[in-house]
């Protein structure tokens, strides 16, 4: 009868370590894809950033990858801080700062969004290269789009 | 003496037994539990998975015009149901954001056809996002030369099962059937299908849309398109709620953009280096400002169209005078 019951403890108690071990592994995998997401989440929002027809430069309705048009910014810049659009933009680009910055023929930046999360732990920055067209000129500048995302 | 310590030790061993028993019971039953649990989970899971994917699909395809694919591994049994709101497969929902999503209330999940197709008011808004199944059998109803007919050919998939027809003295034994009547009344027909639906799209840019009473149609409501896009849409969605929900979305996000667009145009039409410019811009920035000021699509939908046909001539000229066009 004791022996019995010896059985049935050691029995429970190999199953009480290997659920411990499988939810410890289970959460720290866990963990690692929080911190995947988290990078690809600046990486999506660069992308949808620069594909928003707000601020995409096109020519004859065909768009031209990783171009703004100089002229959108100012207006866009506005339009992403109006209280009726604050809904679709946070949805869009969250809690993050966004600049576009003027690298060549002259230095300069015009941060066009930014909502910072209260007593964030982490940002990650994502970068891309990018031509800012002046339709005025019709001329060419480069410049770096700039995603700061907190979380 | 020797006889009572028989007797006891058969006796333990009885217990023995019985206790082994229940214990034996119990570890099955605890197994039995885990795996009950985990047969729930693992359905939950599934549902989940398809939700988790199918959005990311979603995010993806609304950022690329002209998309198209086709998913054939998903569950056969699976359906997902589709409001203005979001999506629901199994237990799980999920909310389309600012997507703009058009698919039937009721969609067999498996084979799953997505597409997208560029939203321009002649400008690019936004892409919308289609989807429906080879089990929905799409009826188009028309007459002999219809201009709607080869329009709507030319723009939905060519693995779409879909039927064009003249005559609808048949029997239609598909289950869900969508009926699309092009410049024509619904007629009643002879359909098995309680879950069939119809609308119907006339070429002045109307859409009518109805439900199943017995084998005729009864009217549900009334709605607008403008272009091949937000046509799609009308045959895609199956109820005006629905529909003009969507509609509404992509309205706001139309005076957005148009907001950006009457600024720059503006911008152009007042800059000093291009003064040779200035009167070829016409009256299309104040005419746009005064759209983003409007209600709904349906209100304004006869000034959209309007101004649609201005900026299109307009824009078509300005390179005529090199001068910078407005989109």
């Amino acid at each position: 009868m004791v022996e019995n019951i010896g059985v049935l403890v050691i029995f429970f108690v190999l199953i009480v370590i290997a659920m411990i071990f499988y939810f410890a592994f289970q959460s720290a995998s866990i963990e690692e894809k929080q911190g995947e997401l988290k990078i690809r989440n600046a990486l999506e929002i660069t992308s949808k950033v620069s594909m928003l027809p707000e601020l995409q430069c096109r020519k004859n309705n065909v768009a031209e990858a990783h171009c703004f048009d100089a002229l959108k910014i100012d207006s866009a810049k506005l339009l992403f801080a109006q209280t009726q659009n604050e809904d679709y933009y946070f949805q869009q680009m969250g809690f993050s700062t966004i600049k576009v910055k003027w690298i060549y023929p002259y230095n300069d930046e015009k941060q066009i969004y930014h909502k910072t999360m209260p007593e964030y732990t982490n940002n990650d920055t994502s970068r891309i290269p990018i031509s800012l067209y002046d339709p005025i000129t019709n001329s060419y500048d480069y410049g770096i789009l700039e995603v700061n995302v907190y979380s | 003496m020797k006889l009572i310590q028989n007797k006891k030790a058969q006796a333990e061993e009885s217990i023995n037994w019985v206790f082994v028993l229940i214990a034996g019971a119990v570890i099955l039953l605890f197994f039995a539990m885990i795996i009950y649990r985990f047969g729930i989970v693992s359905e939950k899971q599934t549902d989940v998975t398809i939700v988790t994917n199918l959005n990311s699909i979603l995010a993806g395809t609304e950022l690329s015009s002209r998309f198209s694919t086709l998913i054939e591994d998903l569950p056969n049994d699976k359906e997902a149901y589709f409001d203005c709101n979001g999506f629901t497969i199994g237990g799980s929902t999920n909310s389309y954001q600012q997507k703009i999503v058009f698919a039937p209330s009721q969609l067999p999940l498996n084979p799953l056809r997505i597409w997208t197709l560029d939203w321009n008011m002649p400008y690019l808004v936004t892409n919308f996002v289609y989807l429906t199944s080879r089990k929905i059998q799409y009826v188009f109803v028309h007459d002999e030369n219809s201009p709607l007919k080869s329009r709507i050919e030319s723009i939905i998939p060519e693995d779409m099962n879909k039927l064009f027809l003249t005559d609808t003295s048949r029997t239609f034994n598909n289950c869900p059937t969508r009926y699309v009547f092009l410049d024509k009344d619904p007629v009643s027909l002879q359909d098995i299908c309680a879950t069939s639906t119809a609308v119907r799209i006339n070429s002045d840019g109307t859409i009518s849309y109805y439900s199943k009473n017995g084998n005729s149609f009864i009217l549900e409501g009334q709605s607008n398109y403008f272009d091949d896009a937000s046509l799609q849409a009308a045959i895609i969605a199956d109820n005006a709620v629905y529909y003009e929900c969507m509609m509404n979305k992509a309205f706001k996000r139309y005076k957005s953009v148009s907001y950006i667009i009457a600024e720059r145009t503006l911008s152009l039409k007042n800059d000093p280096q291009l003064v040779q410019c200035n009167s070829h811009y016409n009256n299309d920035a104040e005419d746009l400002y005064r759209i983003v000021a409007s209600g709904n699509f349906k209100t304004a939908f006869n000034e959209i169209k309007s101004l649609m046909t201005s900026i299109i001539g307009t824009n078509r000229q300005l390179p005529l005078y090199s001068c910078p066009t407005i989109y």
